[in-house]
């Protein structure tokens, strides 16, 4: 649990307005969100959205809580857009009118951004980034900046696993039955049915993962190390990894992978991206893909390293460009 | 036999959150603020419902 003393650091301020945060629900880093920017955030959650008043016209639109609370278009100095879509997806579907509804309030909230963007409100995280940032865009532009392992992506194509390869998702999207395709290792030998869409990586023997969270200039990373996951491939499906027995620790960043980052967050036009790594025996730095509103909270939940502090705070502000530093 | 996507499908990890949602405080009162809240492949709330998805 977080201390309560963890849970007042550092209270944010827009001062000049306020935020408009698109979410769901259940997003603990929502929670902590608030929690810091207090009254100067009004939270929009997608998938209770039956309990605001929500108008949108011409002129822009309004919103208002059950309790009263309410937000203009004319008062909101930034959007911050924390993951409504999930919420959406995954709410009690027992009807196909249920279907119908959450396609209407997924539009709703795209329409709420698009408002926000198209008056210029700041938004540091860019609700169209992950359409525009494919897989295979990620990949091509960071070729030419980092090593990326030799990958293929097909469809109608029978896949023999002629090297060392790994399976990936190109979707969180579960399963019917709930599971989901986590980062798995093909067994030699084997075929993929060309009846599938397949996402095919080479395997890279890494010593540690690294995740780096790139936010309006500023890079903190963090390692994994990958001989504690009992030759796991995927870390998320690592009990000991995923409850924080294995830690992740911060991880230095070199000059010259900083301002590669710089280049390739710069060539996707992202203001916010977590990007993975993997770090081989020579400690090389293999690309694996951006994930341009990954979830960043548990890499620093004591505050030590200031990553929620720099992420919130340029969540309802863009920071001035004097304080942006590329570390 | 070809492989097919299910043949590498697994159980997510699983997170349980509290349903509740203040809005007064505007906050869920998510039951364990733990990493592993942050870092989830999905949750569920109390009914078993999956509420929330990926940790991209």
């Amino acid at each position: 649990m977080i201390s309560d003393e963890r849970r007042e650091l550092n209270q944010i301020s827009t001062s000049a307005g306020k935020t408009l945060l698109i979410t769901s629900s259940i997003d603990a880093t929502s929670d902590l969100f608030v929690r810091r920017a207090r009254e100067e955030v009004f939270r929009l959650n997608s998938d209770i959205m039956e309990e605001y008043k929500l108008e949108l016209s011409t002129q822009g639109f309004r919103i208002q809580d059950p309790i009263g609370r309410s937000i203009e278009l004319n008062q909101i100095t930034a959007a911050y857009w924390r993951k409504p879509m999930g919420g959406l997806a995954r709410m009690q579907s027992d009807t196909s009118d249920a279907a119908h509804e959450k396609e209407q309030r997924r539009h709703v909230c795209l329409d709420l951004a698009g408002i926000c963007r198209d008056a210029g409100i700041w938004m540091l995280v860019d609700p169209w980034a992950e359409s525009a940032n494919t897989r295979s865009r990620q990949l091509r532009a960071a070729a030419s900046l980092f090593r990326v392992p030799r990958w293929q992506i097909s469809c109608g194509v029978r896949v023999a696993a002629e090297t060392p390869s790994v399976v990936k998702a190109l979707t969180a999207t579960p399963f019917h039955d709930g599971t989901v395709l986590a980062v798995a290792r093909i067994p030699s030998g084997s075929n993929l049915s060309a009846a599938h869409t397949w996402y095919v990586q080479d395997v890279v023997d890494a010593t540690h993962d690294v995740t780096a969270v790139w936010c309006c200039g500023r890079v903190f990373a963090y390692s994994l190390d990958r001989s504690k996951l009992d030759g796991q491939v995927d870390w998320r499906v690592h009990p000991g990894a995923m409850s924080g027995d294995i830690p992740w620790c911060r991880w230095e960043v070199p000059t010259a992978m900083a301002e590669a980052i710089r280049l390739l967050m710069s060539r996707l036009n992202l203001n916010y991206g977590r990007l993975d790594f993997l770090i081989d025996r020579d400690r090389n730095w293999w690309f694996l893909e951006v994930n341009p509103n990954g979830q960043y909270a548990w890499l620093d939940l004591p505050g030590n390293d200031g990553l929620l502090d720099w992420v919130f705070g340029c969540a309802v502000r863009q920071p001035a460009a004097e304080l942006v530093v590329s570390e | 036999m070809d492989l097919t996507p299910k043949s590498f499908a697994c159980d997510p990890v699983r997170v349980d959150c509290q349903s509740a949602y203040e809005h007064s405080s505007q906050t869920a009162s998510v039951s364990d603020m733990s990493a592993t809240t942050f870092r989830a492949t999905q949750t569920f709330d109390p009914k078993g419902n999956p509420k929330d998805s990926d940790n991209d």
